[in-house]
């Protein structure tokens, strides 16, 4: 009896070939180069039970997950003549990546378990789906400002779990301008995604104008997010009401700095993953003078990283807001 | 009035618009159909200044137009990750003020408060031409705003767009399918090789159809004689 169904699988690869084409040689090295070495260590380490066993759930239920929430599983179950066997064939080869290398230790067991659970949860049909969380956010926030709301709402937890934290030590010193500082780069990843031209078109103004209005209306939000825990922590420590405020302006103009980059290399429906990793490095430089004990030579850096990318901001905007 | 005056557009080699020169009455509605690649929604894009034509000029009532003119209903809709509906809505002006959310919410039947990424492609474009609705604007263009609706809001938006010449607007209106345009349009041109090879008036429609498929029959019966 054939237990297994390749079609889904071939088409994987061939997903996969086109992914490994795509990242050239440079990458494809250092990653094979990661893979074996990960490899030898995972060998050495499975040879512990409780590792063995962490495995063994982490590896079923990463399988649940992915089963509960694939997109796909109405396409396989229309298209493909045995969609069961398929998906099975797929977490099979899933588990023997992850959790292959249990066969080689002397808790083989885990592994068979492995695979009997995927051949469970391959019949699997529930979807999850996917509901409104945190509803009452439009009413708090304008949609105007649809970056803070769709990145709260995806960050809820994290989000919500710092802030909390952030106001309950808000009377201690320096703690809190530190998770504020955190909470900023947290806020960094709601400009990851550039919005469709009609979107950009609803305000009908000029380029400098819906920058302008831009940044006052998110530096607005910022200012009320971060207004309660550094007035409790200037209240409790009146000595750094100064620094708290110098603090306050560079993470303004920080944040002006992140909405000038997202509008710099703008493209319309496109996703900018990769402006959250610069602005991080630029938001360390804010901080890392004070951590090592130096001069804050780098404070001036976003300052003027700001009025640069205002002008190409305001150039790349041209392209969609010209009249 | 609104006069295309010598449009030109280009992308890289391919010649989509050539020296394009028509004149469109306002508050008429004006279907335009050409075959796949004519050039019906760069022709569009040119109007609503989503493009900028390498040549030429667009003129609304003497004036160059203008962007704030026209509210464009594209024939795929994007969005922004995880809003809701009315968050979407709530987005854009209501400078329409005839607009009622709560009679399209009736008559659209769109869970307003969910994620727009639980939506069906339907849902999406009703919601998409919900925000367009909700502007005033002299200028209305849909393009291909039939595809993927249900058969009783492909008849609403035919209401729909009735109305807003009714209002005094005037609509572009492209579809792949000729019959409702047919029933709603004031004129319809047929453009082709980047031109408007012809524009019709209501009365003789049925030229349309003969100007339109005649080629393609001819060459689709060519191609096809020996291959089915």
């Amino acid at each position: 009896m054939n237990f297994f169904d390749w079609t889904l699988f071939k088409i994987r690869l061939i997903q996969l070939k086109r992914e490994i084409k795509l990242l050239g040689i440079f990458h494809n090295i250092i990653i094979s180069v990661v893979l074996i070495l990960a490899l030898f260590q995972i060998i050495k380490l499975y040879q512990n039970y409780y590792l063995a066993l962490f495995t063994f759930i982490s590896t079923v239920a990463i399988i649940l997950l992915i089963q509960i929430s694939r997109k796909d599983k109405s396409f396989v179950y229309l298209h493909l003549t045995f969609p069961r066997k398929a998906i099975f064939t797929e977490y099979a080869v899933l588990s023997f990546l992850f959790s292959g290398y249990l066969l080689f230790s002397f808790y083989w067991y885990f592994f068979v378990l492995v695979i009997l659970c995927s051949a469970v949860i391959s019949g699997i049909k529930y979807v999850v789906k996917k509901k409104t969380k945190l509803g009452f956010l439009s009413k708090l926030i304008s949609p105007k400002n649809f970056e803070w709301i769709s990145g709260i709402r995806k960050y809820r937890y994290t989000f919500s779990i710092l802030y909390v934290v952030t106001l309950a030590v808000s009377p201690v010193i320096f703690l809190p301008i530190f998770c504020l500082w955190i909470l900023t780069i947290h806020i960094f990843s709601f400009y990851e995604e550039c919005e469709p031209q009609n979107i950009l078109f609803s305000g009908y103004t000029k380029p400098s104008h819906f920058l302008k209005k831009k940044v006052l209306r998110h530096s607005i939000l910022l200012f009320i997010l971060y207004l309660p825990v550094l007035l409790i922590n200037s209240i409790f420590n009146p000595n750094l009401i100064i620094f708290n405020l110098i603090f306050f302006i560079v993470q303004m103009t920080v944040l002006a700095l992140t909405i000038f980059f997202k509008y710099k290399i703008y493209v319309p429906r496109d996703t900018l993953p990769g402006n959250s990793i610069f602005l991080i490095v630029i938001q360390v430089c804010t901080i890392l003078p004070f951590i090592i004990g130096g001069i804050p030579f780098l404070l001036p850096l976003p300052l003027f990283l700001c009025f640069k990318y205002y002008f190409s901001a305001k150039e790349n905007l041209k392209l969609y807001l010209y009249d | 009035m609104i006069e295309l005056k010598n449009i030109s557009i280009s992308f890289g080699d391919n010649c989509v618009l050539n020296e394009l020169t028509s004149e469109f009455n306002t508050s008429e509605i004006h279907g335009v159909v050409g075959l796949n690649g004519a050039g019906k929604t760069t022709l569009f894009n040119a109007i609503a200044k989503v493009i900028e034509p390498d040549s030429g000029q667009i003129l609304f009532n003497e004036n160059n137009i203008k962007r704030s003119d026209t509210e464009f209903l594209e024939t795929e809709n994007y969005f922004y990750s995880n809003i809701t509906g009315s968050e979407y809505l709530k987005i854009f002006s209501a400078s329409n003020k005839d607009f009622s959310l709560n009679a399209f919410r009736e008559l659209f039947k769109i869970p307003l408060d969910e994620l727009i990424e639980t939506y069906s492609n339907g849902m999406k474009k009703k919601l998409a031409l919900m925000a367009v609705l909700k502007q005033d604007k002299p200028i209305y263009i849909f393009d291909e705003p039939f595809n993927g609706l249900d058969l009783e809001t492909n008849k609403v938006l035919e209401i729909v767009i009735k109305k807003l010449k009714e209002k005094g607007k005037t609509v572009f209106i492209s579809s792949h399918i000729l019959e409702p345009l047919i029933d709603i349009c004031d004129n319809i041109h047929l453009l082709s090789g980047g031109i408007i090879k012809a524009s019709y008036k209501e009365l003789n429609y049925s030229e349309l159809k003969r100007g339109l498929f005649d080629e393609l029959i001819i060459s689709a019966d060519k191609i096809l004689r020996n291959s089915i």
